[in-house]
């Protein structure tokens, strides 16, 4: 047993002598250390719509007035993404009303997702969606679609001669909800 | 050793946790739908041709007919006003029959009356039409507006039986013209 160690000693020492003889010359040294990066990336949304638009008259009297909203969204799912649509504001009395059911809208060139089809009503009391993204989708062109993202809208309201003449406005508030 | 390998478990056990339970983002944006809204006016004769006819053969009653128009209308607020006028674009023809610009007998008229269910209202009476100026059928106040199907204005049409007629079948050309502001 005493003898073992000894010799255990003897080699220990042995070789803490040859890493010394070995550490003394400036040798280049390359050193790999391996370590690991993680992300998570969490679904996540964003989309971004004009302050105001316009809706204006088609030629001739008591037609249509139409305007369309342009709105660029990005999106990151893992289980999908909807974006809706509530009219938060409506028009004064004595003009058009989004209540009456007045406002609708259609929806044309999404570059991802489902859009709406379709006419639709426009709603101050309930939210409606406007377009569905499914699971595991992302925006950009590594996803294969456009960076950011885009959809139209087009408002139609129509010209009802019961309206008083006068400027009237209505806030329509987008969401973006992605999980 | 062993530590790290708890770690590292704890540590991947954490990321699958966030993954499977990864938080809903939302985010909004308004946008400001504005319209205008003018004072605007349209209307639809639909009654193509007004067949104007006597019931009687002693003279005794005038030609008559009715016309119908449907108005559609909106009118400002405060300063608002409306019209609604005819004129004969074209008198009678052929000659040798009734004649809105040279009557062949004095008191011989084409002449209206009207009558509407509307905010709008009639010209009271008879009126003379007339092949030099437009006359007013309907007038509108400020702040009027029609149905949003419109308003029917019901034109009702006379003119005199006189025996200077020869005996045919007559046309003329009524235009009807509707403002307002």
């Amino acid at each position: 047993m005493l003898r073992q160690t000894i010799q255990t000693m003897t080699k220990r020492t042995a070789a803490i002598a040859a890493l010394l003889t070995l550490s003394s010359p400036a040798y280049p040294v390359t050193v790999t250390v391996t370590e690991s990066l993680s992300a998570v990336f969490n679904a996540a949304g964003k989309l971004s719509v004009p302050g105001t638009v316009t809706l204006t008259q088609g030629p001739g009297f008591f037609n249509s007035y139409t305007g369309s909203v342009l709105m660029t969204y990005r999106a990151r799912t893992v289980n999908g993404a909807t974006i809706t649509m509530v009219v938060t504001s409506d028009f004064p009395a004595g003009g058009p009303s989004v209540a009456a059911g007045n406002l609708t809208y259609t929806c044309s060139g999404a570059t991802l997702g489902t859009a709406c089809t379709g006419q639709n009503v426009a709603s101050t009391t309930s939210t409606t969606t406007v377009l569905t993204v499914p699971a595991n989708s992302c925006t950009g062109t590594s996803c294969g679609n456009a960076d950011p993202n885009s959809l139209t809208l087009t408002f139609t309201l129509p010209d009802n001669p019961t309206a008083q003449t006068g400027s009237y406005s209505a806030n329509v508030q987008f969401t973006i909800s992605a999980t | 050793m062993k530590r790290i390998s708890r770690i590292k478990m704890m540590t991947c056990g954490l990321m699958v946790f966030f993954a499977a339970n990864a938080p809903a983002q939302s985010a909004s944006g308004t946008t400001t739908l504005s319209v205008v809204v003018p004072a605007e006016a349209a209307l639809t004769v639909t009654t193509a041709t007004t067949n104007m006819a006597t019931a009687s053969t002693t003279f005794g009653s005038a030609f008559t007919g009715s016309t119908s128009v449907n108005l559609k209308f909106r009118t400002s607020a405060t300063t608002g006003s409306g019209t609604v006028t005819v004129k004969i674009t074209t008198d009678f023809s052929p000659t040798g029959g009734p004649s809105v610009a040279t009557p062949p007998t004095a008191g011989d008229a084409l002449s209206y009356t009207c009558s509407i269910t509307s905010s709008a209202a009639c010209v009271t009476g008879s009126t003379t039409a007339s092949t030099g100026s437009a006359t007013n059928v309907v007038t509108m106040g400020a702040a009027k507006h029609s149905a949003n199907a419109g308003d029917v204005a019901t034109v009702g049409w006379s003119l005199t039986d006189d025996p200077v007629y020869a005996q045919g079948t007559y046309t003329a050309t009524a235009t009807f013209t509707i403002s307002a502001s």
